[in-house]
């Protein structure tokens, strides 16, 4: 067996030739194989529950503005969730925790706006909870969330698990645009249940999850 | 430490070595390992467990070094990553440092200094955590208030707010001892 350098900076590189780790250009690439895996799966999905079909019956400017808003918060959300601050790696925690409930929090409120500037949005299927539209948000978020944290694995020594939970925000809301492609229901409590509900458990599922991946492990002694 | 000359060689080194280039890290060791040697020693008063946590901070760095956006600043990136390994390590129940151990190499031969840095060091540990970290990282180890933020994961303005906090009370509860202290020591 060969002795180890007694001079720090000897037995530093030593260590880090013995253990060589993935360059920035290297993980680029698999984290941007992410993006369109997650568009797949959520794809599928809509087309395995007869999307076209089930998705029908809404006003055009309802379906519309439906898909246009939610794309447009699910993108803020995104970059704000994987985005950081001027000449540093991450962002600050309460600019994370922003996002991270202000993305359910805007999307709710966006819904519940179209409801009341044409309450006639909300006459198809007021009866229905919402129970398929939970679980299809679940399914199609489940992919892309668990695919960032792995990609950006033990990358925060700041604020782990508020990273976690912007990144559940932002994957809900994501798969949140197909189920709005998907179901024509727009009454608030179905709202809240079948399409909001599901973002704050990602978000919370995020902070739990980030804590234990997203955060930084002593390495393991020699 | 406020010669910031460093700064720019610093962040170049990591943006080459986070590209690829293992031979740059060298330059990142040399330029970041004494100031990371300095906090750690500070905040443990143990050489032994400060040489082994700015290792581990290191290794952390290479292992992270994919998460090292383009653009930011290392210095920053490597207290944050000193510090939670700090935090871990505390978690382990390690000993209190001993009050009357050696200050250390910041401190000189003169005694009142050696004295009033004694006393500034308990006066610092009554303050709350959060506090004494922004001024710690600001007044002690040279972080500009930005660079600060970054480490603890606050806005700048929580920064600010924390360390002046810390400074008028220290200033309380030392401002007759420093006014003696350095009256006598530079007499």
């Amino acid at each position: 067996m060969s002795e180890l350098p007694t001079d720090p900076k000897a037995r530093l590189m030593a260590a880090i030739h013995s253990a060589p780790s993935q360059t920035r250009k290297a993980a680029r690439v698999s984290a941007w194989l992410i993006l369109p895996a997650g568009v797949i799966i959520a794809a599928a999905l809509y087309f395995a529950f007869d999307g076209i079909e089930h998705g029908k019956g809404r006003a055009l400017w309802f379906y519309v503005a439906c898909a246009v808003s939610w794309t447009a918060v699910a993108a803020v959300s995104l970059w704000g969730a994987l985005g950081r601050a001027r000449a540093s790696s991450w962002r600050s925690g309460s600019s994370l925790l922003a996002f991270a409930l202000g993305t359910p929090a805007v999307l709710f409120a966006t819904m519940f706006f179209f409801a009341v500037a044409d309450p006639d949005v909300t006459t198809i299927h007021p009866e229905k909870i919402g129970w398929k539209c939970l679980g299809l948000t679940l399914a199609a978020a489940a992919f892309p969330l668990v695919g960032l944290l792995y990609a950006k694995r033990e990358s925060d020594p700041v604020h782990p698990s508020f990273t976690g939970a912007a990144l559940g925000s932002a994957c809900g809301a994501a798969a949140g645009i197909m189920v709005e492609l998907w179901c024509p229901v727009a009454a608030p409590r179905h709202v809240a249940f079948g399409h909001i509900l599901p973002i704050v458990v990602l978000t919370g599922l995020g902070a739990l999850l980030g804590a234990r991946v997203l955060g930084l492990r002593r390495p393991p002694r020699r | 430490m406020r010669d910031d000359g460093w700064k720019p060689r610093a962040n170049a080194a990591m943006e080459r070595y986070a590209d690829g280039d293992d031979a740059a890290f060298a330059d990142v060791y040399t330029l970041l390992a004494p100031r990371l040697q300095a906090f750690l020693w500070r905040r443990t008063r143990d050489a032994a467990r400060a040489e082994e946590l700015v290792h581990d901070t290191f290794l952390r760095m290479h292992a992270s070094r994919r998460h090292f956006s383009p653009g930011a600043e290392v210095m920053p990136w490597a207290f944050a990553i000193a510090r939670r390994l700090l935090i871990d390590d505390h978690r382990k129940s390690r000993p209190p440092p001993d009050p009357d151990e050696e200050c250390g190499p910041w401190v000189d031969a003169v005694v009142a200094v050696r004295r009033l840095g004694r006393r500034i060091m308990e006066e610092l540990e009554r303050v709350p955590e959060q506090h004494r970290e922004a001024f710690t990282l600001v007044q002690i180890e040279g972080l500009s208030m930005a660079e600060a933020a970054q480490v603890l994961g606050c806005t700048v303005a929580a920064v600010k707010l924390r360390a002046y906090r810390t400074y008028e009370a220290l200033r309380e509860r030392l401002g007759d001892e420093v006014r003696e202290e350095l009256g006598e020591g530079l007499r």
